[in-house]
């Protein structure tokens, strides 16, 4: 006679725990935007001085864990965008000066298509108004 | 599911792992640790000994690859089943089970399913 309650507690189990997901892709698309942010300014530091090493593989490093993580969260686009992105850093590592700028361009184009999704992925979450209200509260 | 009771997941990156976390102690009664560094993980796989640990393979310094090796080396944690977690392709899912993973999956993943891939990874590989 127990199945009945086993069965609906396997039930509100499952519905805690899609919410408890939901809760969470909610939160990080909210923050989605900050993280491509994050890896902008990486970009840029390592355009400023292209022959630094550190500077590149600090932002190759966070575009490989924006392509894994992402894409996790339930926003395999913006995983995606920052893949290629990686993809584009690698490259540049590889090749010589004069195709340098055409790496980079590749490397802006991919991002600027990250920091769209991203921003359209916490517009789909919420207002980032009320995030901040959260935040600040 | 299998007999995993303990779950050890190891990322130096705070949102993989408070996902993981999440998936892993919402869809099971598994209890799970976590550890954001390849010395915290070895406290906490030496101390706690897991009955699985899910390994990320771009960690800093030698990487989870070399982690996975310290792990296999010390005769308390060698016969922990470690399922790596990684972005590579073909070629470098290979090279993860030939350094002794029972497994690996790729990113990214499904939180959703993601209990149940490692549980049967385990269970496939004859551990629990």
């Amino acid at each position: 006679m127990s199945r009945p309650i086993e069965s609906t507690n396997a039930v509100l189990a499952a519905r805690a725990a899609a919410e408890a997901l939901a809760e969470l892709r909610a939160g990080y698309a909210t923050e989605l935007p900050e993280r491509v942010e994050r890896l902008g300014h990486a970009l840029a530091a390592w355009h400023r001085a292209p022959a630094d090493a550190t500077r590149l593989e600090h932002a190759r490093v966070l575009a490989h864990k924006l392509r894994g993580t992402a894409g996790s969260y339930g926003f395999p686009e913006v995983g995606e965008a920052a893949g290629r992105v990686e993809e584009a850093v690698k490259k540049a590592g590889e090749t010589s000066d004069d195709q340098q700028a055409a790496v980079w361009s590749e490397v802006l184009a991919s991002l600027r298509e990250a920091e769209e999704l991203a921003t359209e992925a916490r517009a789909r979450a919420g207002s980032p108004t009320s995030h901040d209200e959260r935040v600040h509260r | 599911m299998t007999s995993i009771e303990k779950a050890l997941v190891v990322d130096d990156d705070d949102d993989l792992l408070r996902l993981c976390k999440v998936s892993l102690q919402t869809f099971t009664d598994w209890r799970v640790s976590i550890a954001g560094s390849a010395d915290a993980a070895l406290h906490a796989a030496k101390s706690e000994v897991p009955d699985v640990i899910l390994l990320d393979v771009m960690m800093p310094g030698g990487g989870g690859l070399s982690l996975l090796g310290e792990l296999k080396g010390c005769p308390t944690t060698a016969g922990i089943p470690v399922v790596l977690l990684t972005a590579a392709d073909a070629t470098g899912i290979e090279a993860c089970r030939a350094r002794g993973a029972v497994g690996v999956i790729s990113k990214p993943f499904d939180p959703a399913v993601l209990p149940e891939e490692i549980a049967r990874i385990v269970r496939e590989a004859g551990c629990r």
